[in-house]
C-alpha cells in the first residue's frame, strides 16, 4: 500500500511538473505563464522534499529530543538536507516571482494588455 | 590572502549600493564607488589568479569553516582563475564604459547594485565547488541579468525580451535543481569533489556510500544539465530568448550578457563532463553526439540569420549564437584538446564579443538608432569606434593575428581528430558570419542614407555625424590593443595559460585530494 501511495504522489508530481512545462511554453498570458511556472517549480520542490522522507512508522522530524533514543532518531527520523535546499529555492522562486510579476505588470502600462499575442501584433505595427 | 573574499567584495558593495543611492544624489559618487568595487575585485581576482596558477593542485575554501561534504566548499583551479580573471577585468571595463554610455538615465544606482550583482554571480558560479550552489549562483546571474536586460523600462521591447528571458531562464534553473534532486538520490551528496571521488571510487571523509547503481541517476542528471545549459548559454533549441534580450539590454550590459553570461554555463557543463563525471561506455557516444549535433546547428543557425539582420546588435547577438555553438562542439568531443580550446575561446570570445557590443553601442548610444542602414556613413567620424568595430569583427571572423583565430583554429583542430566534416562546419560558418560583418561595416563607412528616411538627420547632407563619449573610447581603445596583443602572444599563452588550466581541470585525483586533505585536516584537529 504505502509502496503504491508513493508511486502515485512520485506520478502526479511529474505529471505536474510536465504540465507547469508546457503551460510555460503555450500559454500566451503572462500572469498565467508565472502561475504554471510556479506550478512547475513547486512540483519539483515537492519531489526534493519527498528524496529526503522514510518509508518507516512513526517518523520524525529532524530535530534531535531527549525523550528518543539516539540510534532510534537516526534511523526514524528525515533528511534534513532536502528540506534546506527547497527552503532555499522556495526564497529564490518568490524573488523571481516577484521580478516576473513586475515585468507582467510593466507591461500592462506600457501595453494596455497582458497577453504575449496581442503584444506582438503591437510590435509587427511598429516596425512598418 | 583567503580565496573566498573574492565573491564577497562585489557582494558587499552591492549590498550597500541602493542605500547610498537612498542618500547621495550625486551620479559622480555612485559612479566612483562602483568603479572602486570592480577594481577592488578586478585586483582580488589577480592575486587569485596567481595563486591559481603558481600552485600545484586547486585552491580551497571551506565557508564557515564547515569542512567538506558538509558545509559549502569554495574550490579554484586553474581553468576557473582563469575565466574569473577575464569576467572581473570585462566588468571593470564595462564600469567605466557605463560612466559614458548611462549618461541620460535616471535611477544609475540600481543599475550598478544590478551589474555588481552579476559579477557576484559570475564569480561565485566560477568559483564554486558544490553541485547546489551552482544552481544559486545561477539564479544570482538570473535575477540580475533579468533586471539589467529590462533596466530601461519604457522600452516595451525590452521589457517583452526581460520578460521572455526571465520565464524560460527560471524555468531551465529548475529542472537543474531537479537534476540535483537525482544525484542527491544517488549519491547522497552535493559537494563536487566528494561526487567525483564516488564516481571513480575513491574514499572519502564524513561520507556515505552511493544508493545503488548510479548509471540511471547520471543519465537523468546528464540529460536535465544538458537542457539547461542549453537554454542558459542559448543553443540551438533554446536560442529563441537571445536574440530579443541581448539587443534590449544597455550595450555594456549586452556585453557582459554576450561574453560572459552565456559562457558560465558552458564552464558549468565542462567541470561536469571532464572533472566529475568523466562518461564512460554508451553514454559518452550519447553525450557527444548530442552536444556535437546541437552545436552544429546553433552554428549553422546563427551564421545565416546573421546575414538577414538589419539591427546592428541582433547581428552580434546571432554571432554569439553561433560562437556558443562552437563551444559546444568543442566540449562535444570530450578529449583534452576540446577542453583546451573552449578554455582558450571563453577567453578570447568574452573579449572579442564584448569590444564589438561596445563599439556597437558607441554608434547606437551617437546616433540614436539601432539600425545601420540607417546610420551610414557615420564610421567616418568616429574613427576610434570604428577601428574597435573593425578589430573586432576581424577577431571573430578568425583573421590571423587576432586571438579569436587561434581558439577557432584549436576548436578546428579538435573537430579534426573526430571527424573532417565537423571541421568544415566551422569553416562555412565563419565565412557566411565574415559576409554578413562585411556587409554591416560596408554600410557604417561608406554607405549612403536610405531614401524615405528624414527624421533622424534632416540637418545634414553628408550623413550623421557621430560624436564620441572620452570614456567610451578609453575602453575600446584598451579593448582593442588587448584583442591584437593577445593574439599575437597566443602562441605563448597557450602554453602558459590554456594548457595547464586544460591539464589541471582533467585531474580529477588533485581535484579530490586537495578538498580531501584540507577536510581530514579539519575533522582531525576537532
Amino acid at each position: 500500500m504505502i509502496s503504491f501511495l508513493l508511486a502515485y504522489i512520485t506520478i502526479t508530481l511529474f505529471a505536474m511538473l510536465f504540465l507547469g512545462i508546457y503551460g510555460v511554453a503555450t500559454r500566451s498570458n503572462l500572469i498565467k505563464k508565472i502561475i504554471m511556472l510556479n506550478i512547475a517549480n513547486d512540483a519539483i520542490n515537492m519531489l526534493f522534499i519527498l528524496i529526503g522522507y522514510r518509508m518507516v512508522f512513526p517518523v520524525f522530524p529532524p530535530v534531535y529530543e531527549k525523550h528518543i533514543t539516539f540510534r532510534e532518531f537516526l534511523e526514524k527520523s528525515v533528511d534534513p538536507l532536502p528540506q534546506a535546499l527547497v527552503l532555499t529555492a522556495v526564497v529564490i522562486g518568490m524573488a523571481m516571482n516577484i521580478l516576473l510579476t513586475t515585468y507582467a505588470i510593466q507591461f500592462y502600462r506600457l501595453h494596455g494588455t497582458v497577453d504575449a499575442r496581442d503584444i506582438a501584433e503591437v510590435m509587427r505595427g511598429d516596425d512598418e | 590572502m583567503e580565496i573566498g573574499i573574492v565573491p564577497i567584495i562585489p557582494l558587499g558593495f552591492a549590498f550597500f549600493l541602493p542605500l547610498l543611492g537612498y542618500f547621495v544624489k550625486s551620479r559622480r559618487v555612485i559612479e566612483l564607488y562602483a568603479l572602486t568595487a570592480s577594481i577592488l575585485t578586478a585586483y582580488a581576482s589577480w592575486k587569485l589568479f596567481i595563486m591559481a596558477y603558481s600552485s600545484e593542485e586547486p585552491l580551497v575554501y571551506f565557508v564557515g569553516n564547515w569542512p567538506a561534504p558538509i558545509g559549502i566548499t569554495l574550490e579554484v583551479d586553474r581553468l576557473s582563475a582563469l575565466i574569473v580573471l577575464t569576467a572581473s577585468i570585462l566588468f571593470l571595463l564595462a564600469m567605466v564604459y557605463s560612466i559614458g554610455y548611462m549618461e541620460r538615465e535616471k535611477g544609475i544606482h540600481y543599475y550598478y547594485t544590478a551589474l555588481l550583482g552579476l559579477e557576484t554571480g559570475i564569480i561565485g558560479a566560477l568559483m564554486t565547488g558544490d553541485a547546489f550552489n551552482i544552481f544559486v549562483m545561477f539564479e544570482v546571474i538570473g535575477a540580475a541579468s533579468y533586471s539589467l536586460v529590462g533596466f530601461i523600462r519604457r522600452d516595451g521591447k525590452a521589457v517583452e525580451a526581460a520578460f521572455k528571458y526571465g520565464i524560460i531562464g527560471a524555468l531551465a534553473t529548475s529542472l537543474y535543481f531537479l537534476a540535483m534532486g537525482f544525484v542527491y538520490a544517488s549519491f547522497g551528496t552535493l559537494n563536487l569533489a566528494d561526487l567525483s571521488a564516488k564516481f571513480h571510487g575513491i574514499p572519502f571523509p564524513v561520507t556515505v556510500k552511493t544508493f545503488g547503481d548510479p548509471t540511471l541517476a547520471l543519465a537523468i542528471f546528464f540529460a536535465l544539465t544538458i537542457s539547461m545549459v542549453v537554454v542558459k548559454s542559448a543553443n540551438f533549441p533554446g536560442h529563441f530568448w537571445l536574440p530579443d534580450a541581448h539587443p534590449a539590454a544597455p550595450s555594456p550590459v549586452s556585453a557582459l550578457l554576450s561574453g560572459l553570461v552565456v559562457a558560465v554555463p558552458i564552464y558549468v557543463l565542462a567541470r561536469y563532463l571532464y572533472t566529475v563525471f568523466p562518461p564512460e561506455g554508451e553514454i559518452r557516444g550519447v553525450i557527444s553526439a548530442v552536444l556535437l549535433i546541437l552545436g552544429a546547428s546553433s552554428a549553422f543557425l546563427g551564421s545565416t540569420m546573421m546575414l538577414v539582420q538589419r539591427d546592428i546588435k541582433r547581428l552580434v547577438a546571432y554571432s554569439t549564437i553561433m560562437h556558443t555553438g562552437y563551444m559546444f562542439m568543442g566540449l562535444g568531443v570530450l578529449s583534452f584538446t576540446g577542453l583546451m580550446a573552449v578554455t582558450y575561446h571563453i577567453v578570447n570570445h568574452a573579449l572579442a564579443k564584448a569590444l564589438l557590443f561596445l563599439a556597437a553601442g558607441s554608434f547606437i548610444h551617437a546616433s540614436g538608432t539601432k539600425d545601420f542602414e540607417k546610420m551610414a556613413g557615420i564610421g567616418k567620424s568616429m574613427p576610434f569606434t570604428t577601428f574597435a568595430f573593425v578589430v573586432a569583427t576581424l577577431s571573430l571572423v578568425g583573421v590571423p593575428p587576432l586571438n579569436a583565430f587561434f581558439s577557432k583554429m584549436l576548436i578546428y583542430d579538435a573537430l579534426v581528430e573526430r571527424s573532417f566534416a565537423l571541421g568544415v562546419v566551422i569553416i562555412i560558418t565563419s565565412a557566411v558570419a565574415a559576409w554578413a560583418y562585411f556587409r554591416a561595416l560596408v554600410y557604417l563607412w561608406r554607405g549612403k542614407p536610405r531614401e524615405g528616411h528624414h527624421h533622424e538627420h534632416e540637418h545634414s547632407h553628408e550623413g550623421p555625424h557621430g560624436h564620441e563619449n572620452p570614456y567610451m573610447a578609453l575602453v575600446m581603445v584598451v579593448m582593442a590593443v588587448a584583442v591584437i596583443g593577445i593574439g599575437i602572444l597566443s602562441p605563448m599563452l597557450i602554453d602558459r595559460l590554456a594548457i595547464p588550466a586544460a591539464t589541471q581541470a582533467m585531474d580529477y585525483r588533485s581535484y579530490i585530494d586537495a578538498v580531501r586533505r584540507l577536510a581530514e585536516r579539519i575533522i582531525a584537529s576537532g
